[in-house]
């Protein structure tokens, strides 16, 4: 699946060229939260999976017009701008959202704890809201 | 003001074998159960004199405490204590699951209305051992468990963790805790590293096997750091650890003292393996302060020095005042966690009970200036 992280400059861009995609995930982060969430409604089932990454959004738009796919929240535990506290307001306006806290980071989270915003990302986009069930191997000697 | 009596079931009876991890040469298991029902009639008999907390510990593989779950006994106490706070002091959060530690304190606090304070520790060094955990990711690890499990108590929704130590795809802890928006967290910050991190996080602060100018220090650095990060502590932030044995005269207090002493073999977990102890030190275990911190473990013994340090109170109800009095004015602590000596008996007893007649009454309407 192809992702494809979007800002309000790009977003018509994406929407331009996403029938040709088949499927694919969309990435929104901060202020490109908003454009993301849009293109992710227009594009309707096209876009399988919707991360948003310490979205910075306007009013929070009703539950009723939230994108009807898996959506991935990653929120720093150290970002004052969009704190883990904000999970709760922003799951009740995207029922389909599941927050995922990534600890010692703050609004630039993906800079900061690069190695662990990756594989929950990747982890994601494979398996979408199957990713909460562990499928990494725990057997310590083979 | 508040007011702890700390007690732990730690094992009398017979010789036992020495070291740590301690083998079990010389284990009754009639002594354990007496051990634990001492305890329970000390945190009883507590309650009944209108201490305002009981507090109990948790260590592994040995005999100073029988309690490697406080939280297993602190589900007992809850059915018998009616009226005191139950402490844990603390949960070992560095080697534990951290989401098992957030559902366990909720189901107290719901068993006991509202009544438990979440103490978390690291633990002594050797017990980084207890569960293959490294000691030189101790502190990182308790930094992370600690907010972790604030967290899972405070978020309203599932969510993940996506930590260093910790990876949680989906937390949401029922039942929920009854104090809100969590109960009080406590922990041990003699290390300027611990109380930097108290002081920045909005945590409480407990200073234990310290020293009164060690403490003194640890809490000028904590209200620093707390401070910077916008809040203000109050005496009830911070607690203090500390021995004590109430007589009815000085003389009596010294003789059961001696008593006392005489009767306790086992010394401290830390101080069982001292090369264990030494190898764990060397991973970096006690941070940047490490000699003192290493120091402060090892203790003093000359009864004079632990007094004149502040680590006991012994004496008639009016000399025990004076110094504790003397402690409070000094380090501004709001809550003294006195750890009876255990051994005595009815004199244990008689101690517990002059403390809380003679001694918190006149605590409790004394201003902290």
């Amino acid at each position: 699946m192809v992702a494809l992280a979007a800002s309000s400059t790009d977003a018509r861009a994406v929407a331009a060229i996403s029938p040709q995609l088949g499927e694919f995930a969309l990435i929104g982060q901060s202020s490109g939260a908003a454009a993301a969430l849009a293109l992710a409604r227009a594009t309707g089932e096209s876009c399988a999976a919707l991360i948003l990454i310490a979205p910075v959004l306007g009013p929070l738009p009703a539950a009723a017009a939230a994108p009807d796919m898996p959506i991935l929240l990653l929120l720093g535990t150290e970002d004052a701008r969009v704190p883990p506290s904000a999970a709760d307001a922003l799951c009740a306006a995207l029922p389909r959202a599941h927050p995922i806290l990534i600890y010692g980071a703050g609004h630039a989270l993906d800079r900061e704890r690069i190695e662990a915003v990756a594989a929950v990302m990747c982890d994601f986009i494979a398996r979408r809201d199957k990713f909460i069930v562990r499928d990494a191997s725990d057997l310590l000697y083979p | 003001m508040f007011q702890a009596s700390f007690t732990s079931p730690v094992f009398y009876g017979g010789t036992v074998a020495s070291g740590w991890p301690t083998p079990s040469d010389g284990y009754i298991a009639e002594e354990a159960e007496r051990s634990m029902s001492n305890s329970l009639a000390q945190f009883k008999l507590a309650d009944e004199l209108g201490y305002d907390w009981v507090g109990l510990t948790e260590h592994h593989f040995g005999p100073f405490a029988l309690t490697p779950n406080p939280t297993v006994f602190a589900g007992a106490m809850t059915q018998v204590i009616k009226r005191a706070k139950i402490a844990l002091l603390g949960s070992l959060v560095p080697m534990l699951n951290p989401v098992r530690v957030a559902e366990e304190v909720a189901m107290l606090d719901t068993m006991s209305n509202g009544r438990i304070v979440a103490g978390m520790l690291r633990g002594t060094p050797n017990e980084a051992v207890t569960y293959n955990t490294n000691p030189a990711e101790s502190r990182a690890r308790f930094e992370e468990a600690l907010l972790l499990i604030r967290e899972a108590w405070t978020q309203p929704r599932p969510f993940g963790w996506q930590g260093r130590f910790f990876e949680f795809r989906a937390i949401s802890i029922w039942p929920r805790p009854v104090q809100q928006p969590h109960p009080p967290i406590f922990m041990s910050g003699s290390s300027p590293e611990s109380a930097v991190f108290a002081g920045r996080n909005r945590v409480s602060l407990g200073l234990a096997v310290t020293t009164l100018p060690l403490a003194t220090e640890a809490a000028r650095r904590y209200r620093a750091a707390a401070n910077e990060a916008g809040w203000t502590p109050t005496p009830e932030n911070i607690l203090y650890r500390l021995g004590f044995h109430v007589a009815d005269s000085d003389e009596q207090a010294a003789a059961d003292f001696e008593a006392s002493h005489a009767r306790r073999q086992r010394g401290s977990p830390v101080l069982a393996n001292q090369a264990l102890e030494a190898t764990i030190a060397g991973t970096g275990y006690y941070g940047a302060d490490h000699e003192r911190q290493s120091g402060r473990v090892r203790g003093h013994h000359e009864l004079a020095d632990r007094l004149e340090l502040g680590q006991v109170m012994l004496g008639s109800a009016a000399t025990v005042l004076a110094q504790a009095e003397r402690i409070r004015r000094q380090l501004g602590a709001g809550i003294f966690d006195v750890i009876p000596a255990f051994e005595l008996g009815d004199r244990t007893l008689h101690s517990i009970e002059l403390f809380a007649s003679k001694v918190l009454p006149q605590l409790r309407d004394s201003v902290l200036v």
